[in-house]
This record gives C-alpha cells, structure tokens and sequence, in this order.
C-alpha cells in the first residue's frame, strides 16, 4: 500500500521533471518534506517549479535514497529543508550525490526553514533526555504550529526574491494572501480548541509539540524520544503513571509509526491513541495545510469529547 | 543516458570493485559454510563505528576515527572466530557467528539509547548510501582492496588449503594463525564495503557468485573468473533496474542476483536433464 502510494508519487516526481522542459526561466524549488512544498507552491506561485522529496506518509528522519531524488535535486535552483537536523541522516548524502554547487548548505540555493522560527525544546545545559530533546539544536517539527507556518513561508519568500528580483513582488502578493489564509483559519481552529486550554496529552514521538503549545494542550510525555529506538519498559511505566496522574485521556501517534506501543500503553493509561497525519499527504483528503489541520484538529476534538468533560478535569 | 551514467557511474564501479574482492572472499566462506561470517562481522564493525559516533557528537560515520574504532571492534570478532575453529567437532561454528551478530545487534542498540541524539545517522549504517558514493572513494576503495588482494595472492596458496583441506592443513600448519589473518583481512574489506554498500549487498556479492559458479564446476580459477564475469553482470542489470524504474541501488542489485541465481538453477536442472 505504501510502496505502491510512493512509487505513484515518485512517478509523478520524475514525469513532473522529464515534461517541464525550462523553456522560460521559471526557479526549480525541491523542498524535502510536503509541507515545505505546499508553502512553497503557494509563495511561489506559476513563477517557480516544485518537486518534493519525502511523501506525507513517510518519516521524514529516515529516507531510502533513489536515483530520481538526485537527478531532481542535480537540477534545483533552491533546496529547502525543515533544519534542526531532522534529515540529517539523509539529506547531506543526496546533496552530495547531486553533484550542484549551488544548492549546498551556504550557499543561497540551499535554505533550512527552521531558521525562521523560534525553536522550542532546545537542551539547556546538556541534553534533558527525559523530556525527549533528542535534538541538539531543538525540536524540528514546527510546522504543525500555523503561526510557524507563516514564518518559515516569510524566509522562502526572502530567498526566492534573491534568486529571482524580477518576480520578487508576486513573492510578496503570494505571501499576503497565504498569510491570509492562515489567520483566517487560525480563528477557527483557536476557537474550536480553546475549551480544551490545558487539557493533558501525550504522544509517541516529539511531532506534537508545537501544535499543543500553539493550542494550549499541555503534553505530559512521549512514548519514543529517540526515532528508531525502542522505548525501555521503565520509561513506559513512568509514562502510564503520569498519564493516570494528569487524566491524559488521549495518545497523538504519527501514522507512520507502528502503534502497537502505543496501543499496550493506551491499555494500561486508560487512554485511547490517535493516529494522525502530521504532514500534507499523509492521509486522503489532507492536500493543503488548511485540510490538513482542520483534520487533526477535528480528531483530537472528537477524542477528548464534549469540553465538559475536559474540563471536569481542571 | 549520460544522466545516467553521471548519477550511477560511481556506483557501478565501486560495484566492480566489490565484486572482484567479494567473490574470491566468498568461495573461501561458502567453502568453510561460515556463510554468514559477513553479517556477524559487519555488525560487530557497526558496533565499534557506533560508539565513536555516541562517545564523539562531532564524528563523522565514515570518519577516521570511527573506522578505527570498527576496524578495533573487528579484531576482537576475527580473534574470536580464529581460535573457536578446533570447538567445531562441538558446537558448529555457525552457532558462534549466530550469537555474535545477535549480541552484537543487541549492543548497538543499547550504545545508541545512550546516546541523546544523532541516532538517525547511525541506525542506517548497515544500509549503506551506494548512491552517494563518490570517484575519489570508488577509488580509495580501490587502492585498499588492490593492497589486501595483494597479501592474499601471497597467503593463496596456504589459504586455500585450510578451507579446502581443512583436516589436512591442520596438521601441516598452525592454522589458527593463518585463520586469523584471513579474517582481519575479511574484516578490513568488510568494514569499508558494509559503509558503503550496505549488508545486503556485500552478503549478495559475496556468496551468490560462488553458489552460482558451484553450480557448474569444481575448478577453482574458471570459478573466480566466471563469479567475477557474474559480478560485474548481475550489477550491471540491478544498476540499470534501478535507473528505469527509479528503485533504491543497492536493493534492485541484490534482487538481479537472486535472479541470476535462479536462472542458473534452471540451467543446471536442464543439463542435469539432458546430460
């Protein structure tokens, strides 16, 4: 299901690069992730070229090189990537093996969105592993905070402005509306989950974090901090504990992970777990951010109940 | 077509390079049936690369360092399997690589839950990055191998005696010695192509020319020049598979052998028929 998904989409990756010849000079933007595409494709309008790496129901920590990513990459004008080393078990591998100066790191072909932001979870003094800082630089998953959203679409922006002055104002027209769009929302979803302010959650890997502080949910903890290492039977039964001590009555688990960890711990918490998409793609029917969203934040409403009962638990 | 060969030509020929060692090297194993002498001695390499990474936040996989390290963690792995070759007559050796690659796996599992980041870079290291590879490593690779093929065109003639007479040679030499010495080569070999093409592959190129090269002769040089011939084929095909129908390198070449291999067997049951 999912090779068959992906090998669609790397399809369309590579008949998208063999159709559009550049006739006129439009930029060719790669982005690794479908978020960072989506903004992009928005910002950049007809003026630029997108293709993405990473499918919406692929981890992005891990990724199996293919020839494609590299014919792709050999031809971009600008890559942008999230940052905070969430592809870095990837991503400088497939640079290098694109063999094109201009789209490596430094150069201004070569853009980390999470340089826009203001990263949260960042190690102060060492590494906190208890609370699942398994980045030295901070937490990499910003996207699912929209405000963050506007911000990192601000820096490619920037960026395609300087690789491309002639069309710097329709960057800027893009950029307003995209922003508009957003705060449109931004009202709605805030609305919809302000009377779950508080409410206590957990979830498998860090993705959540800044969309529970966005929205006012407070995590009590994670299943797996590091990606690909199995979590230590005390580390869960620490977790059940605080789970049944805060009420947190929901476990948010990215769909691309197996929940079958997730689930034993559910049992045990009193809890139930929530598969979600947490990227564009990942799921049918989640083709723009604001789908993409609406989505989430509809799950986790319809998970944690009537506001009532949350707040039954003060 | 020039894309083509401008993306997977380095492949192909680190595939090349590959091949000519791996197939020597494989005949030898497939002889001794330690067939999975690579696997066990490839993750105790991943351990040692591992903890260089977890004690160093700033070491690079294929780094000096964290080679060193592997290369270090290998000697103990060659060490352990030169001198349990007289237990044989109790435990085959089979079991021994057998709980090596599991303890060795489990080990690295633990170093990197130690370790509080960068566990992206490492997990995969068994997987290698055929794609990413570089001319200057193609021919880093190349000198080094050209290096140790040259001590076993030394050490051949001895060599070959202990996996093909092994009851023999053990009376006329000390051959946990020479045992040794051909695992800390193996190991050296193993370290650098496990980095490269991951396990996988150097598993495939190792043993499938030799089973295949079985099939029809006893005869060791028309052997090691057919399983090279079957190397450089049975790349050539995966590397091409996975330029068409854009699939990752090192798997598309490890299923073109096993498709070699069956129509091979095929070949053989019909000779076998007609003959």
């Amino acid at each position: 299901m999912m090779l068959h998904r992906s090998s669609l989409f790397v399809f369309a990756l590579v008949a998208s690069t063999l159709c559009a010849s550049p006739a006129w000079a439009e930029l060719r933007v790669v982005t690794t992730t479908t978020d960072l595409g989506w903004i992009a494709h928005v910002v950049g309008g007809d003026r630029i070229h997108v293709d993405t790496i990473c499918a919406g129901n692929q981890d992005p920590h891990f990724l199996q090189a293919r020839p494609s990513y590299m014919v792709t990459l050999s031809r971009a004008d600008l890559l942008v990537a999230v940052g905070l080393e969430l592809e870095v078990g990837w991503l400088p591998a497939l640079i290098q093996g694109a063999r094109r100066p201009a789209i490596n790191p430094g150069r201004p072909g070569y853009l980390e969105a999470a340089t826009a932001i203001q990263p949260i979870d960042v190690p102060v003094g060492g590494v906190d592993r208890s609370r699942g800082d398994i980045h030295p630089f901070g937490n990499p998953h910003f996207w699912l905070d929209p405000l963050n959203v506007k911000l990192a679409a601000r820096a490619i922006a920037d960026r395609l402005a300087q690789l491309d002055p002639a069309d710097a104002p329709v960057f800027r027209a893009n950029l307003a509306t995209l922003n508009g769009r957003i705060d449109r929302r931004m009202q709605r979803w805030q609305a919809t989950l302000a009377p779950y302010r508080g409410t206590k959650i957990a979830s498998y890997h860090a993705t959540f974090n800044y969309f529970a502080r966005r929205f006012g949910l407070q995590q009590v903890g994670y299943l797996e901090d590091r990606p690909g290492i199995p979590p230590s039977p005390g580390h869960l039964v620490d977790l059940v504990r605080q789970m049944r001590a805060a009420h947190a009555r929901v476990i948010l688990h990215e769909n691309f992970y197996d929940p079958a960890t997730s689930r034993v711990v559910a049992e045990r918490a009193d809890a139930q777990v929530l598969l979600l998409p947490v990227s564009i793609g990942g799921a049918p029917a989640t083709s723009s951010y604001e789908r993409l969203l609406d989505l989430i934040v509809g799950q986790v409403v319809a998970a944690l109940g009537p506001a009532q009962t949350a707040a039954a638990h003060p | 077509m020039t894309d083509a060969l401008v993306f997977l030509g380095p492949a192909l020929a680190m595939c090349f390079v590959l091949a000519g060692i791996h197939v020597y090297l494989g005949m030898h194993v497939l002889q001794r049936e330690v067939i999975f002498i690579d696997l066990s001695l490839a993750q105790i390499a991943a351990l040692g690369a591992t903890v260089a990474a977890v004690t160093s936040a700033h070491d690079e996989p294929g780094g000096l360092r964290a080679n060193l390290l592997a290369f270090a963690f290998t000697v103990v792995g060659a060490t352990i399997f030169a001198f349990t070759r007289r237990a044989r007559r109790r435990v085959p050796q089979e079991a021994i690589i057998g709980i090596v690659y599991a303890v060795a796996s489990a080990a690295c599992v633990l170093v990197m839950s130690q370790s509080a980041h960068e566990t992206e870079r490492i997990k995969d290291m068994l997987v290698g990055q055929l794609l990413s590879v570089t001319w200057r490593r193609v021919a880093f690779t190349a000198a080094e191998y050209a290096l140790i093929g040259l001590v076993h065109t030394l050490i051949a003639r001895r060599v070959i005696r202990i996996s093909w007479a092994p009851e023999e040679a053990e009376r006329e030499m000390r051959v946990e010695w020479w045992d040794l010495l051909f695992y800390l080569l193996f190991g050296a070999v193993i370290t650098t192509s496990v980095q490269v093409a991951g396990v996988l592959l150097v598993f495939t190129l190792l043993i499938v020319p030799a089973v295949i090269t079985r099939l029809f002769s006893t005869r060791f040089l028309p052997r090691l020049f057919a399983g090279w011939g079957l190397g450089m084929l049975g790349t050539c095909l995966g590397t091409a598979a996975s330029w068409l129908w854009d699939l990752p390198t090192g798997a598309a070449v490890v299923v073109s052998f096993g498709l070699l291999l069956l129509v091979a067997g095929a070949a053989r049951a019909v000779l076998t028929r007609a003959g």
